[in-house]
């Protein structure tokens, strides 16, 4: 069969679990169970249709009545499209078995490999020393490859009769049948030719497998302590102490990821309200990104617009997101950077005016400041250590 | 619509004087509704409610061979849930055709080319009133029957 197959390489054992898993042997036992009552009930409809024919043309011969010949021609191509879609319907069934069977057995070799992953996965010795994990992803994707060529054979045996149409004797096949619909055939089936065809509704196909980028591993829990080691705290809730996260999304709130004129991002946060870099015409200038006490580099911000609300675009040389030391409490610059002052908010003269300064202008940068962390001058032993309990050295 | 049901009359080796129990043309077509409304109709019921259900394997298994194998499977659902929607309209075209042939021919000699003619023509008005009924509700794309 064409269609090229998975690359199970780029998938791991949960990943194939989550695959098939959803799977339900039930589902597929009451779908094969129904093309079989199909079949069924089309074989005692072929005969019921074949013996009322037969009890016509006892009283209607075709062979001596051309009348009587245009009426069962007519009737035998029912009988020969009713014969064909329930043979149809039996390979159906068959392949649908076949489909099932095959991920029947991939779903029974992978669940207890699933199981059995999921414990090595969760001991102490990480994958990376032991490789435990890999062993069970070679055998399920192994699995996977015998499931999919199975079920490629098994598909060959799917397949769609031909749609019953009444139509001049002209296209009629020497076996009775109508014509395959080809290419050329109108799309949604519907009349071509002047003829009367049955018109399929199509059925949607359910094709959404998980990215192979996307493969779940184990779950990324926070994973044993270590001891001696503190599990860092949860980042702290946006309020009025100090924390530099933006604020949550509220009902109402504009989440088309464009700030409000005036507004700096990232600024307000951790500091007075008062203090909030809004660079409101006339509002005292207020530099930089204003993160508040501890607010290191969420504090730095970008000045979207000032009063004038005129969007501009960054000038050359300016930094992104430059701002004070830790990114808090800025200067202002004669060229404001995103994240510096803001336009209308450096100078804080109101006027919205170009702040001074041209193009290109290379800022100052303060040179010869002590460090605040100096090397350690002690000279350092490199000594074996002690020695293993019993074994001194 | 034109659909061209046999080659007309006048075929050189018809009979003459035969005589047709057009009661048990009637009685065919009794039994023929009556199909049409159970026998096909069941059968119809049934290719419906697989196409309902729809394509139910492999909806995240991923490559080309099984997503081929899915369309295999959609494509005879639907084709067959056709056919089957098809067969009881037939069933009723037939049924139909075969009624008035045994209401309007009773007293006709069947095997002549002229009852060949009116037998062609009440093929083709039933098939055109079966379109024509199916004209409103058919599906986008054509009309269906």
């Amino acid at each position: 069969m064409a269609g090229g197959g998975a690359d199970w390489n780029a998938y791991n054992l949960p990943a194939i679990w989550s695959m098939i898993q959803p799977e339900n042997a039930c589902a597929g036992a009451d779908r094969v169970l129904s093309w079989l009552n199909l079949a069924t009930a089309c074989r005692d409809q072929h005969r019921r249709l074949l013996a009322a024919r037969a009890d016509l043309a006892e009283v209607w011969p075709p062979e001596s009545n051309a009348s009587a010949r245009v009426f069962m021609r007519q009737l035998d191509l029912l009988a020969a499209s009713l014969d064909q879609t329930l043979t149809r319907a039996e390979d159906t069934r068959v392949g649908l078995q076949g489909v099932f069977d095959a991920i029947g057995a991939a779903q029974a070799t992978i669940r207890p490999l699933a199981a059995e992953r999921a414990v090595v996965s969760d001991d102490l010795i990480p994958r990376l020393l032991d490789h435990a994990e890999d062993g069970y992803d070679e055998r399920a994707r192994q699995a996977m490859r015998e499931a999919e060529a199975a079920i490629g054979e098994h598909g060959t045996q799917i397949r769609a009769p031909a749609l019953y149409l009444l139509q001049s004797d002209a296209t009629v096949r020497a076996d009775g049948l109508p014509e395959e619909a080809g290419p050329g055939a109108s799309a949604g089936g519907g009349p071509a030719g002047g003829t009367l065809r049955a018109v399929p509704r199509p059925v949607a196909v359910p094709h959404d497998p998980p990215a192979p980028s996307a493969v779940p591993g184990p779950a990324p829990g926070p994973g044993p302590g270590l001891a001696g080691v503190a599990q860092a705290p949860p980042p702290p809730a946006a309020g009025a102490g100090g924390a530099a996260l933006p604020p949550p999304v509220t009902p109402g709130a504009q989440v088309s990821g464009v700030a409000p004129p005036g507004l700096v991002i990232g600024a307000g946060l951790g500091l007075p309200s008062n203090a909030a870099a809004i660079g409101r015409a006339g509002a005292p200038g207020v530099a930089g990104g204003l993160g508040g006490p501890g607010a290191a580099a969420r504090g730095s911000g970008v000045a979207l617009r000032g009063a004038s609300g005129a969007r501009r675009p960054l000038p050359s040389g300016a930094v992104i997101g430059a701002a004070g030391p830790g990114g808090g409490i800025g200067r202002a610059a004669p060229v404001p950077a995103l994240g510096g002052a803001g336009r209308g908010a450096g100078t804080g003269d109101g006027g919205g005016e170009a702040p001074a300064g041209a193009v290109d202008q290379r800022w100052g940068v303060p040179v010869g400041v002590a460090p605040v962390i100096a090397p350690d001058t002690a000279e350092p032993e490199h000594g074996p250590g002690p020695g293993v309990i019993g074994l001194d050295r | 619509m034109v659909i061209r049901l046999g080659s007309g009359g006048g075929e050189g080796g018809m009979p003459h004087g035969v005589e047709v129990g057009t009661a048990q043309v009637g009685e065919f077509a009794k039994g023929l509704r009556l199909e049409a409304d159970s026998g096909f109709a069941a059968l119809a019921e049934r290719g419906a409610d697989l196409h309902r259900h729809g394509v139910v394997f492999g909806a995240s298994i991923p490559g080309g061979t099984v997503l081929e194998v899915k369309n295999r499977y959609a494509r005879a659902l639907a084709d067959t849930e056709a056919n089957l929607r098809a067969y009881r309209r037939a069933a009723v075209v037939f049924a139909d055709v075969a009624e008035r042939i045994a209401r309007e021919f009773a007293s006709v000699d069947l095997a002549s080319a002229e009852a060949q003619r009116r037998v062609d023509g009440l093929l083709r008005g039933a098939v055109a009133q079966a379109d024509a009924a199916l004209a409103g509700a058919a599906p986008p794309g054509g009309k269906a029957f």
